[in-house]
């Protein structure tokens, strides 16, 4: 169970009490939270849901607090799985987290009205409660007023003005937060059992402290107005988009060269000054080549959270949702499911890992599901170098050159079958416990640095402490594969891509290829293909270089020439060559489809908090791509 | 384990089924705060203040609870409505009872015609006609003398004499007995005041406040009606 | 939550005026009404969710907008501006302004 993760540290704050903050999403819990807690913060899931909830430390010593940050919500009567998971922990219920000892409800000034109905259900759980105010500035702006005294008052329990972006107010939250155990109680709970009676005691509170609403936000509706036009809503949400994906996959790009280049040439000094070929080869390639690995994914997951945090803060998101909700509701998902996708055209690994921005637990699973599905960055190579074997780069069709079409074709293939997987998957397995889409278009704001940096950090920690370990071990085991046993002796007089290449043949990797022979040998796969697909296992582009490796290309990464005379070494085809045109359009066929990534799965593991998910991914999209890979070759065999 | 008392931890189950769900939109605003005494709240009512009940205890439900023995006291005030739990009750109980309670009175409270100001006055001075009557043997037992000068919008004016002048006991006198008395049968009532004692202005037959007279305001503290 | 349902056959005729009621996806944008209630054919957890949003009977509610690709539709309903799919939005009838 994912929240002990931290075994040391919560020993030492279990003494301590804990507070738990809820509040409405867009109503500056995160924000307040922060402010309160810096960045000594953990997330964790909830166990058997994709919800998490972040816990921080509030003061120091026997005084300090531990601060639980709960999912936002409207409600605390749970309309979904999701929902019950949180009030179980408000009542304890789930193992292994404790009840809170007290709620602080974050109310939004300028939605007092229907945020009075959350905090009658939060008083109505007995609980020590405390009311947080914030937006307050905003409510003022926009004409409104309220009483905050007289709030406190009417609720009878103390309450925080705060301005959670300035910080204006958290010091007297924070030494009232400290202070709970003083904190008053109101002498009679608001009838939440009764709506009628609910309403009435809202509608009196409201008239007690003087409630006067904000005016509509005038600058948010005239931005809404172009945000949201039929023609310049789609244009501009098309020009964020472009940035969007540029960032992540143009500017990303040199970013991952600079690692990969780095750890390359720290690869090269270890080997060079490690005597043991075997050592080595372990400590540059198993090692820092595995941690290269690792961080290679950091600028990507940089990049793609601080302009979706940037989105997100600013309110856009929440625009872009209604824009593509109508698209995405083909698929069963909502609007909210857009960026996750088109993020996972540059790496389905923070694709899945910003679905942490989606409140459904069952429509995250079935982005989750999806995302490998969308034509990922490193499946380029692999394209580029099958394409190229199967059509000239010179052929033309018309004025386009056809391997840019069959690449458009098979990015659209990855693109569609997303889209069908989604549906599939929300019609059968993932049916149940959803409410309908329903979101709110915050007004817009402008976002604190504070507030981005923490919301870049948590995921990017997330990554390197969770996936990472994962990843690298990963990495490790596939290095044992592809270099054990060693064969010192037998290539010392070889050429160093000879040894290579004998090395691999004779590996256990090889063993296994030779292994799946029968399982591949419908797509018209040899053992040496089979090892390409056991090493792209630690990403998809290094397919090419392993292919590279086995045939004993001297340049493993552009190995066209070598493979295209590449034949059979045994069994009925003998001397036939490998790479025919069905075969080929086997190959590709598999690798848009299949689920060749370990990081990939580790990080839906983390994100799912389960490996059931994605061990359902890697077996049904295994047989999917085995299926589709037949099915292209049967036919390919049948036309030519 | 706890469970949270409040909080449903099962979805509510389709309602009945009906053409379209109608929210009874007939429930009164009010919500409780808390006093200084735990077992006394104080009912916020939006809107105009409420007119006092001519009834002890607000009337009716209210009037019921306290009968009951729920209530140890419930008063319609200056400040609002405020009620008193009697000992051994405690208000998660009897919370929903005394809300509907207070809430059937402010409805009550609400619905009843005002009365024109002229019956008002003239059935209050009736009765401070009675009451004086009450009051005034009380003041006279120690040197004193109590004299009924005007009723006019809901006050009503007297002016003390003898060795009631002037005493330092005389807010207790008139407060504690005569106003007490009165807002007892008129609820209604505003302020008793006082009117400076002039030699040789009218007697109090006239009922009208003579001229040159200054009206000074006696609301020291004040009283809860009789019996409690 | 109770469910008070009142039975609008069972009131005196004169106390039932005649009201255009609709369901809220009828209302084009700019439109006003006020929420007269939630079809009972609503799910209870749905029901649940609308009322804390704030279509509660008795709000008043305006359309602001339709996406440009023709759903969701944005309201503004309370203090906030919310979007809903029609399928969320049929079960929410509305009292049109006469």
């Amino acid at each position: 169970m994912s929240h002990h993760h931290d075994g040391g540290r919560s020993t030492t704050t279990a003494t301590g009490a804990v507070l738990a903050l809820v509040g409405a999403p867009n109503a500056g819990k995160s924000s307040v939270f922060n402010r309160l807690t810096g960045l000594r913060v953990r997330t964790a899931n909830y166990p058997g849901v994709t919800v998490t909830h972040s816990t921080g430390v509030v003061g120091d010593g026997p005084r300090g607090v531990q601060l639980v940050d709960l999912p936002g919500t409207y409600g605390l009567t749970p309309v979904s799985p999701d929902e019950h998971v949180v009030l179980d922990h408000l009542a304890g219920r789930l193992p292994g987290t404790r009840a809170p000892d007290a709620l602080l409800v974050v109310v939004d000034a300028t939605t007092l009205r229907r945020s009075l109905s959350l905090v009658a259900q939060a008083l109505a759980t007995a609980l020590p409660c405390a009311v947080v105010l914030t937006m307050t500035d905003e409510l003022d702006v926009r004409g409104g007023h309220l009483d905050a005294a007289a709030l406190s008052q009417a609720l009878g329990v103390p309450v925080y003005p705060v301005v959670g972006h300035r910080g204006r107010g958290v010091p007297a939250l924070r030494d009232g937060l400290l202070d709970w155990p003083t904190w008053q109680a109101p002498a009679l709970l608001p009838p939440v059992d009764d709506r009628a009676q609910l309403d009435g005691w809202i509608l009196s509170v409201l008239d007690r402290v003087g409630y006067r609403p904000a005016g509509p936000p005038t600058g948010s509706r005239s931005l809404d107005r172009v945000l949201l036009h039929p023609v310049w809503g789609l244009v501009t949400f098309a020009a964020v988009m472009v940035v969007f994906f540029q960032a992540i996959f143009t500017l990303a790009a040199p970013l991952q060269g600079y690692v990969e280049s780095l750890f390359g040439w720290l690869g090269g000094l270890a080997a060079a000054d490690i005597a043991n070929p075997v050592l080595a080869d372990l400590v540059s390639t198993g090692l820092i080549g595995g941690l290269g690995g690792v961080l290679v994914f950091l600028p990507q997951i940089v990049l793609l959270f601080t302009l979706l945090s940037l989105l997100e803060a600013v309110g856009y998101l929440a625009r872009a949702a209604v824009l593509m909700d109508r698209v995405m509701a083909i698929s069963g998902l909502d609007g909210r499911a857009f960026v996750s996708m088109l993020s996972s055209i540059a790496c389905a690994v923070p694709g899945i890992m910003s679905t942490r921005t989606m409140p459904s637990s069952r429509d995250r699973i079935a982005t989750m599901l999806a995302a490998p599905l969308m034509p990922c960055s490193a499946r380029l190579p692999v394209y580029l170098l099958l394409t190229g074997m199967l059509v000239p780069t010179t052929a033309r069709w018309g004025p386009f050159g056809l391997q840019g079409f069959a690449l458009f074709a098979l990015y659209m293939a990855g693109g569609i079958s997303a889209m069908i997987a989604a549906s599939v998957l929300r019609a059968t397995v993932l049916r149940r416990g959803g409410l309908p889409f329903y979101l709110e278009l915050p007004p817009f704001r402008m976002p604190t640095l504070r507030t981005l940096a923490q919301s870049v950090w948590t995921p990017v920690r997330m990554f390197l402490r969770k996936v990472g370990t994962i990843i690298l071990v990963a990495n490790l085991v596939l290095w044992a594969l592809l270099t054990f046993p060693t064969r010192t002796a037998e290539t010392a007089t070889m050429s160093p891509s000879e040894a290579s290449a004998y090395t691999l043949d004779h590996s256990v990797a090889a063993s296994i290829g030779h292994a799946l022979e029968p399982v591949y040998e419908p797509l018209g796969f040899d053992w040496r293909i089979n090892i390409g697909l056991v090493s792209a296992m630690a990403a998809r582009e290094v397919f090419v270089s392993t292919l590279g490796q086995v045939a004993a290309a001297q340049d493993p990464e552009n190995p066209q020439d070598v493979l295209r005379t590449m034949t059979f070494t045994d069994g009925e085809h003998v001397g036939e060559r490998v790479f025919t045109a069905p075969t080929i359009i086997a190959l590709l066929v598999y690798f848009v489809f299949a689920m060749q990534c370990i990081s990939t799965l580790a990080v839906m593991r983390r994100e799912s908090n389960s490996w059931r998910w994605p061990a359902f991914s890697f077996v049904s999209l295994t047989l999917l791509a085995w299926v589709a890979a037949w099915l292209a070759r049967s036919v390919a065999l049948a036309l030519t | 384990m706890s469970e949270l008392p409040g909080v449903r931890t099962d979805a509510p189950t389709t309602g009945p089924v009906t053409p379209v769900e109608v929210t009874d939109g007939s429930v009164v605003a009010v919500h409780p705060e808390r006093t200084a005494d735990p077992l006394t709240l104080r009912w916020y009512v939006p809107g105009p203040a409420l007119p006092r009940a001519e009834e002890p205890h607000g009337g009716g439900a209210l009037a019921a609870l306290v009968a009951l023995g729920v209530l140890a006291d419930a008063e319609i005030g200056p400040e609002g409505l405020t009620t008193t739990l009697a000992s051994g009750r405690s208000w998660p109980q009897e919370g929903a009872a005394v809300r509907e309670a207070v809430q059937a009175t402010v409805a009550a409270a609400r619905a009843r015609p005002a009365r024109p100001p002229a019956e008002r006055d003239a059935a209050l001075r009736q009765l401070a006609e009675l009451v004086v009557g009450g009051a005034g043997p009380y003041a006279a037992s120690h040197g004193g003398r109590i004299e009924l000068v005007s009723v006019q919008d809901d006050v009503v004016s007297v002016r003390l004499g003898g060795a009631c002048h002037g005493c330092p006991a005389q807010a207790f006198t008139v407060h504690r007995r005569l106003e007490a008395d009165l807002r007892h049968g008129a609820p209604w009532l505003r302020e008793v005041t006082v009117v400076e004692q002039r030699p040789g202005a009218g007697s109090g037959a006239d009922c009208a406040l003579p001229e040159g007279s200054t009206r000074r305001p006696l609301v020291l503290f004040r009283s809860r009606p009789p019996g409690v | 939550m109770s469910e008070t349902a009142i039975d609008v056959t069972s009131l005196p005729p004169a106390s039932v005026p005649p009201r255009r009621t609709a369901s809220l996806s009828v209302l084009r944008r700019g439109d006003g009404a006020r929420i007269v209630g939630i079809d009972a054919a609503c799910p209870a957890p749905v029901m649940q969710r609308l009322c804390e949003l704030g279509f509660c009977a008795d709000a008043t509610i305006e359309c602001l907008r339709r996406a440009p690709l023709g759903s969701p539709t944005v309201y503004r309903i309370g203090d906030a501006d919310l979007c809903l799919r029609t399928s969320l939005t049929d079960y929410i009838q509305v009292e049109l302004p006469a």
